[in-house]
C-alpha cells in the first residue's frame, strides 16, 4: 500500500475497524514512513481530544419539561377511539372476557330455558288438575277447524304428561247441526 | 360492571406505567442525549431544547404506536436529533447570540461545585475551559455531514456499524466521512492559537 491509501485507512486503523492483514501492513508502514506517522499522531490526537471533552449534565427540569410538553401536545382523544385503543391493545384480555361472557350468557339461558320448562309443566298440570276437578262436563277446544271435546283427562303414571281420555273428534258442521 | 371495574384499574394502571415508562427512559438516555445535542449545537439552551424535542417526539412515538423502527432506542433518539436538527438548521437564521451566562456553570451539580470550590482550581477549569470552548468551535466549524459521524464515533464511541445504521449510510461513507471530519477538524484546530500545542 502507498502512503496515499494508508492515510485514508488511519482513521479506521485508530478505531479499530479495519480488517487484520490491513492492520498489520498499516503498523509496519508506520515504522518506515514519518508523514504517514505524523498524520496518525494527528489524527489519534484529534480523537483524544473529542474524548476528553467533559460530559454535561443533564438540566434539572429536565424531566419535567419533557413531562409538560408531552402533555400540552397530547390531542384530546375521543372516547371510543380510546376504548378501541384499549381493545387492540389489550387484544387477549377482551378475547377471555368476551368468551367468559358468552360462557355465562349461555349457561344463564340453558338454566332459564329449563326453569321455564319446569314452569311450564306444573302450569299445565295445575291448569288440567283445576279442569278434571272442578269442570265436570266435557270441554270443547277448537284447533285447526277440528273441535276436541274433551270429557276427562287422566294422568299417566310415573309421567307429568297427560293423556286425553274419551275424546271426541267431531267435524264444526256436526257441531254446529 | 366488572368489565368496567377492569376498565379503569387497567387505566390507572397504564397511566402509571407510562409516567414510569419517561422517567425511565430519560434516566437511561437522557444524559448522553443532551451532550450528543450540545455537540450538535454548540449551546446549551439548543441543546435543552434539542434534546427534549427528541424525547417528546419518539415518547409519543412509542404512545401512540408509531415508533416503526428496528434500531434500539438510543440509535432511535439520536437519528431523531439529527432529523431535528437539520430541520432546525434549515429555518434558523444563520447569526446566532451566545449568552455570555453559558460560560458560568450551567447545571446545578456545577453551581454547588464551583460555590463549594470542588471544581479544579480556576487557572486549570480556565484552560479546560477554553480548550472545549475552541474544540466545540472547532466542531462547529465541520460541515454537518462530517461533524455528526465524529462526534458520535469519537464522543460517544459508537462503533461503524453502529454510526451507519444511526445516520442510514452505509458503512463505506461513514469510514470516509470519519476520516476526513477529523482531518478537517484538525487543520481547524491547529490553527487555533490555544489548541496549537496540544496537536
Amino acid at each position: 500500500m502507498n502512503c496515499n491509501k494508508i492515510q485514508k485507512l488511519l482513521s479506521s486503523y485508530i478505531d479499530k475497524e479495519i480488517d487484520t492483514k490491513s492492520t498489520i501492513e498499516i503498523e509496519k508502514h508506520l515504522l518506515i514512513c514519518n508523514d504517514c506517522k505524523n498524520e496518525y499522531d494527528i489524527l489519534m490526537k484529534t480523537k483524544e481530544l473529542l474524548h476528553s471533552l467533559t460530559n454535561i449534565d443533564l438540566p434539572s427540569d429536565f424531566y419535567e419539561n419533557v413531562q409538560r410538553e408531552i402533555s400540552k401536545r397530547a390531542k384530546p382523544v375521543p372516547s371510543v377511539q380510546l376504548l378501541l385503543d384499549w381493545f387492540s391493545i389489550r387484544k387477549r384480555e377482551v378475547l377471555v372476557l368476551g368468551l367468559a361472557l358468552i360462557l355465562f350468557f349461555a349457561i344463564f339461558l340453558i338454566r332459564n330455558l329449563q326453569l321455564s320448562q319446569k314452569e311450564n309443566i306444573s302450569m299445565d298440570r295445575l291448569f288440567l288438575s283445576h279442569l278434571t276437578s272442578v269442570r265436570n262436563e266435557p270441554l270443547c277446544l277448537n284447533c285447526n277447524n277440528v273441535t276436541f271435546i274433551i270429557s276427562s283427562l287422566k294422568q299417566q303414571e310415573d309421567s307429568s304428561r297427560f293423556i286425553l281420555v274419551d275424546n271426541q273428534e267431531t267435524d264444526d258442521d256436526e257441531i254446529s247441526e | 360492571m366488572v368489565f368496567f371495574v377492569i376498565c379503569i384499574i387497567d387505566a390507572g394502571r397504564n397511566k402509571l406505567l407510562e409516567s414510569m415508562e419517561i422517567e425511565e427512559i430519560i434516566h437511561k438516555f437522557g444524559k448522553r442525549v443532551f451532550n450528543i445535542a450540545y455537540r450538535f449545537t454548540g449551546n446549551y439552551t439548543d441543546a435543552q431544547d434539542l434534546a427534549q424535542e427528541a424525547f417528546v417526539k419518539v415518547i409519543t412515538a412509542i404512545r401512540n404506536g408509531k415508533c416503526n423502527t428496528n434500531l434500539p432506542m438510543e440509535s432511535y433518539l439520536y437519528r431523531i436529533i439529527k432529523n431535528i436538527y437539520i430541520d432546525a438548521m434549515r429555518r434558523k437564521p444563520k447569526i446566532q447570540v451566545v449568552s455570555i451566562d453559558e460560560i458560568l456553570p450551567q447545571t446545578e451539580k456545577e453551581r454547588i461545585e464551583f460555590i463549594q470550590g470542588s471544581l479544579p482550581d480556576p487557572e486549570t477549569l480556565l484552560e479546560k475551559k477554553i480548550l472545549e470552548d475552541n474544540i466545540q468551535r472547532a466542531l462547529k466549524q465541520i460541515r454537518f455531514e462530517f461533524r455528526m459521524p465524529v462526534i458520535l464515533a469519537d464522543i460517544e464511541g459508537f462503533s461503524y456499524k453502529e454510526i451507519s445504521k444511526i445516520l442510514n449510510c452505509r458503512i463505506g461513507t461513514i469510514r470516509s466521512r470519519i476520516y476526513r471530519g477529523r482531518k478537517i477538524l484538525a487543520k481547524i484546530l491547529s490553527s487555533m492559537e490555544d489548541i496549537k500545542n496540544e496537536l
